[in-house]
């Protein structure tokens, strides 16, 4: 987390997904974009909503709601597309809201707390506990393991024609 | 002589070292400790032994711990480098017997020959610096270099350089009366030590110079061109290259862990795993004999150089003409007959010449701004054909405007043609790095191999260029090891002894096809096939046309050679080849007739960035299929489809041909409006030999797409090899109708 102090000064970029506030460092966000048209890939996780054209660039978006098991809801005009940069590689997140950059100060930064079973702890690296309010620290390199992303098929062993 | 408690002393220290030599295995390099208490006692002998008044022991002593240091560092491997210091050690060992015999004169001949042998031992100690100087290169990465455009630049034109030599000297090895080849030669060798000296290479530097001093010999006429002569500049070519390319790979990885050995007098070494040692022992050794072997040299030695040679020639009309020919070998086809007249009157020409002239016409460009060029050239047709195929425009009834976008479109094409040339090389420059290593392999391999090349004036882009070589080497090695016979066996089946190899390329179309062509034995059908029983690639009963069967050469695993050489033979290598080829967006087929030959066929897109597409829909989804792909489209008729087994309208009868029907969005699992091949458009694809009909709802249209990465998220998707951006700015998937065609669920049918 030394990353989030050090590099990042404690700013988060922060977004809600339903009533939770959620947060990520805010070097890893490169744009916001308004929710725009995406065009599904096969074969791919229920939460891989697809591709889109950001500017001549096709990036990955996946939805965060779907990837944390909570209920889909149709876009709204608040929804937007976050647009991280992870190890080269651009990703759009779907977020509800998009709310702003917030600093946190470390002492108020808790890092990865017991949570409940219904939500998985290696996507989160902690909380920061704000005047009003609490804000969930994401760990996005375990959010986006690209690991997960693609469902392929198990088929009968290749063969070469 | 000496007295007893000396040699008592002297018995404690060998002892010690005799347990340590004796037990000391690779593995023990590992740990740096063990190695460095290891050279703490023979520093410690050493000091000894000088304190005894024995030079030539501590000399001895040193140069050990210098070869254990080198070990250490990995400048030698690991199981040569050891033996060599335990052959130095047991010479050490008996000179100190005849030491204490009193035999002070034969125990220093003993050490004189350890230390002055030639072939094995020590030669090391005055070459040590010959023996690949790492810290020299890396002191140099680090502490100027970093960052300094000077050592890139170095690095770029002597590896020009080098590949021009190699050309030349191959040309040579054709005419050894070739003058303007050999002060060609002498000049390559003479920039490189030129500015390797001035860089502080002297690494570089002194193999440069060693082979530059040969080469002035041959260029002032002293002595005659030999093949031995051609052999040690291409040796030591190689090791240049070689030197070259670890310093390349240096600066890539920078990350110098910088380790200090024991705290001895070693130099600071990297750790970089990657990098073997150049081993540049044999070019010395043919230069040096060269160079000191005086009879060879021709009787006429000339005592001044022969002024005409080497003075320079004014340029010549003709020669600039020339040298716009080689910068511009498109452009420059119909000057070449008339140049290549009028320069045959001429002996010698300085390069000088040609080198002022090319600095003129030629300018350097980092690759990636050319890459960037393409990249936007792809955008601006994509805009302007979605700014074309915009309603509101498209329902202008303004002639002028529809006029000005036409042209706009135009002169977009052509700017986009013409960026697209800049990357296009002729596969020249391949395919005389094939024609070196096909002298190496048939010298290997015992065998008798001609090379014959067609078309090398082909031109293809530049990334074609950097990634065919490594999959037409390996298909020339196989080549070389299974496809051609021996001298013996070629003349038993009344073939020239003499195999042939057509090394070819030429343009079909919008693709390239490049040929390796041998008039070898032909593949082994038999043992293919059995291969794939023995692997389980197929079951007996499987009815395989020949073609499929020699397709099985591409297959990971399947060898057909008997035994494994150090050429090939491992069984690995033609899979790669396949998958090698395939990243190009390219195509390889095999042609094979038994004691005729093989041939395998290469065919590659001339660019890769851009290719023609059709666009398909399926639903909601829009798909891409490469034109490449595509054998025809068609709205089946009711008595062309023909029910398998339970399912109905399971394959596409087309002039006798059986096509399996693929439902694509039941492969992909998505909605689509049409769900039976009644009321389908069937796109028909074909892979190999095989064709396969492909279900979507409507065709679009056919377009030119920019291939793009969809990105590590989207690895081994299968049945999709990119995305692109669509005329509409949505993204289109580009379909790849062989992983398609692998992850289908029908393979065998038979037809109810």
């Amino acid at each position: 987390m030394n990353d989030l102090f050090e590099n990042s000064e404690g700013k988060l970029l922060t977004f809600l997904l339903g009533t939770q506030e959620y947060g990520i460092k805010i070097l890893e966000a490169r744009e916001v974009v308004g929710m725009m048209h995406i065009d599904p890939v096969p074969h791919t996780s229920d939460f891989m909503k697809g591709v889109i054209n950001l500017r001549g660039k096709i990036i990955p978006v996946i939805d965060l709601r779907t990837k944390f098991k909570m209920p889909e809801v149709p876009p709204t005009n608040e929804t937007c597309i976050i647009v991280v940069d992870f190890g080269n590689a651009f990703t759009g997140i779907i977020v509800d809201f998009l709310i702003g950059v917030t600093r946190i100060e470390e002492v108020s930064f808790e890092e990865t707390p017991q949570m409940s079973a219904n939500i998985r702890a290696e996507f989160i690296s902690g909380m920061a506990k704000l005047e009003d309010r609490v804000v969930i620290v994401l760990e996005l390199k375990n959010v986006l393991s690209a690991k997960a992303m693609v469902s392929i098929p198990t088929n009968q062993p290749e063969i070469a024609l | 002589m000496m007295d007893a408690e000396q040699q008592n002393q002297i018995q404690i220290k060998r002892d010690a070292l005799n347990m340590d030599v004796m037990s000391l295995r690779p593995e023990h390099f590992q740990d740096l400790a063990h190695v460095g208490a290891i050279l703490t006692e023979l520093e410690e002998f050493a000091s000894l032994m000088d304190g005894f008044g024995q030079p030539q022991f501590s000399k001895i002593l040193k140069e050990l711990g210098h070869r254990l240091g080198q070990i250490v560092a990995e400048l030698s491997p690991y199981e040569s480098g050891l033996e060599e210091f335990q052959q130095i050690h047991e010479q050490f060992d008996n000179a100190l017997e005849l030491l204490y015999a009193g035999d002070q004169e034969d125990a220093e001949k003993i050490l004189i020959h350890a230390l002055d042998s030639k072939s094995t031992a020590l030669k090391n100690l005055e070459s040590q610096d010959h023996y690949s100087n790492y810290a020299e290169i890396i002191q140099h990465c680090t502490e100027e270099m970093k960052g300094d455009e000077t050592l890139a630049e170095f690095i770029g034109e002597t590896e020009e350089g080098l590949q021009k030599a190699e050309e030349t000297l191959l040309r040579l090895e054709e005419d050894f009366e070739d003058q303007k080849a050999i002060s060609s030669i002498f000049r390559v060798f003479h920039t490189i030590k030129g500015t390797a000296g001035f860089l502080g290479l002297s690494e570089l530097g002194s193999l440069a110079h060693r082979t530059e001093d040969l080469m002035v010999q041959v260029n002032e006429g002293e002595r005659e061109i030999t093949l031995e002569i051609l052999n040690a500049i291409l040796c030591a070519t190689d090791g240049l290259s070689k030197l070259i390319s670890q310093m390349k790979a240096m600066i890539a990885g920078m990350n110098s862990e910088v380790q200090l050995i024991g705290g001895h007098s070693l130099r600071y070494l990297p750790h970089i795993s990657e990098v073997e040692p150049v081993d540049l022992r044999e070019a010395y050794q043919l230069l040096d004999h060269l160079l000191s072997d005086e009879v060879s040299k021709s009787t006429q030695v000339s005592e001044n150089p022969t002024p005409e040679t080497i003075s320079a020639t004014p340029p010549t009309h003709s020669e600039e003409q020339k040298t716009l020919t080689e910068t511009h070998p498109e452009a420059g086809q119909n000057l070449t007959n008339t140049s290549k007249s009028s320069t045959t009157t001429e002996v010698a020409k300085t390069n000088e010449n040609v080198a002022a002239t090319q600095v003129m016409d030629m300018l350097k460009i980092p690759a990636f701004k050319l890459d960037e060029l393409s990249e936007f050239i792809g955008e601006m047709v994509v805009a302007l054909s979605v700014l074309s195929q915009n309603p509101t425009i498209a329902n202008l009834e303004d002639r002028e405007l529809h006029d000005r976008l036409d042209q706009l479109n135009k002169i977009t094409e052509q700017l986009r043609d013409r960026i697209l040339s800049i990357r296009m090389f002729p596969v020249k420059n391949v395919f005389s790095k094939l024609t070196r290593q096909m002298r190496d392999l048939s010298k290997k391999s015992g065998k008798q191999v001609k090379l014959t090349i067609q078309g090398d004036e082909t031109l293809v882009d530049k990334t074609i260029i950097d990634s065919i070589y490594a999959p037409l080497m390996h298909i020339m090695r196989n080549t070389v090891d299974h496809g051609i016979e021996t001298p013996e066996e070629r003349k038993a089946v009344g073939k020239p002894q003499e195999g042939t190899v057509q090394l070819s390329a030429h343009h079909l179309g919008d693709s390239i096809l490049i040929e390796v062509r041998d008039d070898g034995r032909g593949l082994d059908r038999q043992k293919l096939l059995s291969k794939a029983l023995e692997r389980g690639l197929i079951s007996e009963r499987e009815n395989l046309t020949d073609q499929q069967i020699f397709m099985f050469i591409f297959t990971s695993g399947v060898s057909t050679a008997k035994e494994v050489t150090d050429i090939s033979g491992r069984g690995v290598g033609m899979d790669v080849v396949k998958r090698e080829v395939e990243k190009l967006r390219g195509k390889i087929s095999v042609e094979t007739e038994t004691g005729k030959g093989t041939a395998f066929l290469i065919k590659l897109p001339l660019t890769t960035s851009i290719i023609e597409g059709l666009v398909v829909r399926l639903g909601e989804n829009r798909f891409v299929i490469p034109i490449l792909d595509v054998h025809l489209t068609l709205i089946p008729k009711k008595d062309q489809l023909y029910d398998v087994q339970d399912r109905e309208s399971e394959c596409l009868i087309l002039a006798g041909e059986v096509i399996p029907i693929m439902r694509l969005h039941e492969f992909f699992d998505v909605e689509a409006d049409v769900m039976v091949p009644e009321e389908a458009i069937i796109v028909v694809v074909k892979y190999g030999e095989k064709k396969y009909g492909l279900m979507v709802d409507e065709l679009l249209h056919r377009q030119q797409i920019v291939v793009k990465n969809l990105g590590e998220t989207f690895v081994n998707l299968p049945g999709i090899t990119g995305g692109t951006i669509l005329g509409d700015g949505r993204v289109g998937l580009i379909l790849d109708p062989e992983t398609l065609i692998h992850r289908s669920h029908n393979i065998n049918m038979t037809i109810n």
